[in-house]
């Protein structure tokens, strides 16, 4: 066990480095972020050196590098090109607002997904089974986009039960969860059937139904443990991908998480902050994967002793 | 120790079946009128042990599994009464599933929960069955595993499911059948996954608990062999009915029915050669042969390792030398795990060795991509045991073939190339056009042979050829592979787990055992007087279809240890009834006797050369 985590956690410290070092190359070749960020034609050359001292661009590439590196570990990322703040302070403000509404998000995807998979599973054919199918491709096939403004046009223009956009009461929150827990919930949902499916038509279901085990015992014990192995991969792989997904959803409603701000900062041209969070994203996606395999490895003791 | 529990019924008048089925059928619930199981009606006598034997598909397993009320849920039982001690059974069957009749299955590896510690599953029925709990569960755990002459019982407890071998997981799986002290056990296939030597060791554990306890015992198997060992009363099943049911000697000394008779001639016989089709009455068929000539293929210290999880390293192949000679037929047999398989691949250059050579023809076999491995595929090929997965599911069978053919520039004329090579293998021109679904199993295999034939190869190495496919139809690929190897004058390697099929098709047979070749000598040789302790404990586990031969076998005891952890010396000896202090100490080597037999023992060394072998004390 230690061995597997132990390999399990370099391969994930390499998977980093491998993204912060493709992160500074692309963001160097794709072009000079002062020519980008100033109107070349009408800016006074002094000011674009004056830019290019302030964020090191003048430096060799390797010196840039190095001191890109030193910057990820003392936690400075630069300031941002626009207002000349601090990156990791801009951010680091933004972060809470977002895992709330992905913790929220979270609970409500598994609150509808698991259920609903588990329902269909156990009543395969059934009108159950079709109608929750049918629901899940539908959830997982609406766009976004589609799904928030027809609900803000609902809930918040027609019958004004809910404010339309912004973010201070738990009534803010109900529309941007919603919207994202019905496409992922969906996906959840399909997978969970899928699994439990899969479970039911194992031998050892059917062994422990002729040992005599009542049928809430077979669930409980044979089936829901069984089938949450290839789930916790699925859904700890839906943990990182929230974050990506924030950013639709916190645009439509108005959240000023770092959805939000990923997409003020991409049409500002804001490259210090782009940057910065394509790391943060790149993170959480590796640190998910991470707890997938240690979590997969603790539910599974094939692996968990071998290991 | 029978518990006599408030559920159990009193005992049966005499004359009243123990069980009893009456007009039983079993249909799709989309389509009533197909029957699955139609109108069976069996009894088993108080303490009997009723058998049920069929080829797939024949509905033993769904008649199983209806005593139960376990039928999977797309399938009913359209009519029919079960009965217990006279008394009709009611549906869910309430109080007698696992309390009055238990249950074992095919693959106890998939069996049982992997998820779940030995200790908790049995202790866990202990006290669903028995009321127990707590420290007395698991003392009776503990005991249930004696009973089933479990090793080392008690560490068991804290062991996974993946931990164990396959007949220590049915072991397991028995043991939880007895949990509730049940009148009678269904054993479906119980022995079908597990190795030869393991087959008899579980089949006698179930003779001895039914001794012990007047348990009766409904055993569905495909294999004659095993019925005739275990059951007093058989019945056949074919294409859902019972064609003919008769007290186990009767049955298989004179079978009545047509069907059965067949089945019988199926198996390979242990007396003479005769050809199966000579003894199922069908004419040999005649066809032209081809002009290509096989040539020999020689292993020399051939050696594989594999790196298991964990870092160990696991010796699948150790310094095997042989020499097939041009023409010749080997059959490789062993059990699970010993090499065979790993063998045919690096013969065929589909894996590497770790070191040796191998010499197809004097040549060494390619075995990297490339034009010398392409080229190399001409002479040599390799049919496996599952035609389905080495298919093209979305191309025809005649395409496949007519590919290879075109690939290999083999003729102009690939079509009619291609029907030859069809009717070769017993297959019609009308099977050309079909896909890989839509052939029976037989056929399949059939067309993964034409497809190997033809490159023209030289040498075929044929994997457990006919282990996924039914009795008759076994029988049936068998003999078109003898007589395909006749006519092509090819060099075969035979690798089977089934030591009387190896015999029916080769030449000379060579025995493995963990990695290494224990015995090789000419196939009747092998068969008739087996010189190693191994070869001679796996033909003892040999079963005949014949109740009255029920012989007192040699059973090994234990299991085959984890090749990561070889024992010293010869591997063989932890389990070998003639193993000596030297045993332990030096590993024999493969030593020929002036009759022509190689063998790798002390015991017969030290016998051929007139001395007494001296047994450890």
């Amino acid at each position: 066990m230690i061995r597997f985590v132990f390999i399990r956690t370099i391969r994930a410290i390499l998977t980093a480095l491998t993204v912060v070092t493709t992160t500074f190359v692309v963001l160097r070749i794709t072009g000079d972020p002062v020519q980008s960020l100033l109107p070349v034609e009408t800016t006074p050359p002094e000011i674009i050196e004056l830019y290019r001292r302030l964020w090191n661009l003048d430096q060799p590439l390797w010196q840039q590098y190095v001191g890109y590196w030193q910057g990820i570990f003392h936690g400075t990322m630069g300031r941002s090109f626009v207002d000349g703040r601090d990156v990791v302070g801009i951010i680091a403000e933004r972060i809470p607002i977002t895992l709330e509404l992905m913790g929220w998000t979270f609970v409500a995807m598994l609150a509808i997904g698991l259920p609903a998979g588990i329902a269909a599973a156990l009543n395969r054919g059934s009108w159950i089974d079709r109608t929750v199918m049918a629901a899940a491709v539908a959830g997982h096939a609406l766009p976004g986009y589609v799904m928030g403004i027809l609900m803000i046009w609902l809930f918040a223009v027609e019958l004004r039960w809910l404010p339309s956009s912004g973010y201070g009461t738990p009534q803010h929150l109900i529309m941007p969860v919603l919207t994202l827990a019905t496409a992922y919930g969906a996906v959840i949902a399909r997978f969970t059937r899928a699994a439990v499916l899969e479970v039911l038509g194992q031998p050892h279901v059917l062994a422990a139904r002729s040992q005599g085990w009542p049928g809430r015992t077979i669930m409980r014990r044979e089936v829901i443990p069984n089938a949450a192995i290839p789930l916790v991969t699925i859904i700890g792989l839906f943990l990182g991908g929230l974050i990506g997904g924030s950013v639709i959803v916190e645009w439509i409603f108005a959240w000023p998480g770092i959805g939000r701000l990923l997409v003020t900062s991409v049409a500002g041209r804001d490259l210090a902050i782009v940057q910065a969070l394509v790391l943060l994203f790149s993170a959480t996606m590796i640190i998910a994967n991470l707890l997938v395999d240690l979590a997969y490895a603790f539910l599974n003791p094939s692996i968990r002793l071998r290991g | 120790m029978r518990i006599s529990s408030p559920s159990s019924a009193a005992p049966a008048a005499a004359g009243t079946p123990q069980l009893s089925i009456d007009g039983l059928s079993v249909v799709h619930r989309t389509s009533p009128h197909n029957l699955l199981v139609s109108d069976v009606s069996l009894q088993l006598p108080p303490g009997g042990a009723l058998g049920i034997v069929g080829e797939s598909g024949s509905g033993k397993s769904l008649t199983c599994l209806s005593i139960m009320d376990l039928l999977p849920g797309a399938l009913r039982q359209s009519a029919g009464a079960i009965r217990m001690n006279g008394a009709p059974l009611a549906p869910g069957r309430k109080g007698i599933r696992g309390r009055r009749i238990a249950m074992i299955f095919q693959d106890p590896g998939a069996t049982m929960n992997p998820l779940r510690r030995i200790g908790p599953f049995l202790s866990g029925l202990v006290k669903l069955h028995r009321g127990l709990a707590g420290a007395a569960a698991e003392a009776e755990a503990v005991r249930l595993l004696d009973a089933v002459r479990m090793p080392a019982a008690r560490e068991r407890l804290r062991a996974y499911p993946h931990e164990l071998s396959g007949g220590q997981n049915q072991r397991v799986m028995i043991a939880g059948a007895l949990a509730g002290d049940p009148e009678i056990l269904l054993a479906d296939e119980p022995t079908t996954a597990l190795d030869v030597t393991t087959q008899a060791q579980i089949l006698d554990l179930l003779a001895e608990l039914r001794a012990e306890r007047g348990m009766g015992l409904v055993l569905v198997s495909h294999d004659f062999g095993v019925i005739a060992e275990a059951a007093d009363h058989v019945a056949v099943m074919h294409a859902g009915c019972v064609v003919e049911q008769a007290p186990a000697d009767r049955l298989f000394s004179s079978p009545q029915h047509p069907y059965t008779a067949s089945l019988l001639a199926s198996i390979p016989p242990e007396t003479g050669r005769a050809s199966i089709a000579e003894r199922q009455g069908r004419p040999p068929n005649n066809l032209p042969s081809q002009a290509t000539r096989g040539i020999g293929i020689e292993a020399r210290r051939l050696s594989r390792t594999f790196e298991a999880r964990g870092g160990a390293r696991v010796n699948a192949l150790n310094d095997v030398n042989l020499a097939v000679q041009p023409g010749e037929m080997l059959g490789v047999v062993g059990e699970s795990g010993c090499g065979k398989s790993t063998f045919g691949r690096l013969l065929v250059g589909l894996d590497k060795p770790s070191s040796g050579d191998i010499l197809a023809g004097g040549e060494p076999v390619a075995t990297k991509d490339g034009v010398a491995f392409r080229l190399s595929r001409r002479r040599l090929q390799m049919v496996w045991q599952d035609p389905l997965s080495v298919l093209n599911p979305r191309l025809t069978i005649g395409y496949q073939i007519m590919e290879v053919l075109q690939t290999h520039r083999i003729t102009d004329d690939a079509e009619s190339r291609m029907f030859e090579l069809l009717r070769a293998v017993n297959l019609k021109a009308e099977h050309a056009s079909r896909y890989a679904h839509q052939l029976s199993g037989g056929q399949r295999q059939r067309a993964v042979i034409a497809r190997a034939l033809a490159v023209e190869p030289q040498i075929v190495v044929f994997d457990e050829p006919v282990s996924a496919l039914d009795l008759s139809v076994q029988a049936q690929v068998i003999e078109m592979i003898a007589d395909i190897r006749n006519r092509f004058d090819l060099t075969g390697i035979f690798i089977s787990h089934d030591i009387r099929v190896v015999r029916y098709v080769s030449d000379r047979i060579a025995v493995m055992y963990l990695g290494r070749i224990v015995e090789i000598g000419q196939a009747d040789d092998i068969f008739h007087t087996p010189k190693h302790p191994y070869t001679q404990a796996l033909l003892s586990a040999v079963l005949s279809p014949d109740p009255k031969r029920r012989k007192s076998r040699k059973i090994l005891r234990g299991d085959p240890p984890d090749p990561a952890h070889m024992p010293s010396g010869c591997p063989f000896h932890p389990r070998c009834p003639r193993a000596a202090v030297r045993c332990s100490a030096e590993p024999p080597a493969l030593h020929t006797s002036t009759d022509g037999r190689s063998t790798a023992c002390h015991a017969v060394d030290v016998e051929t050369s007139g001395l007494a072998w001296e047994f450890a004390a």
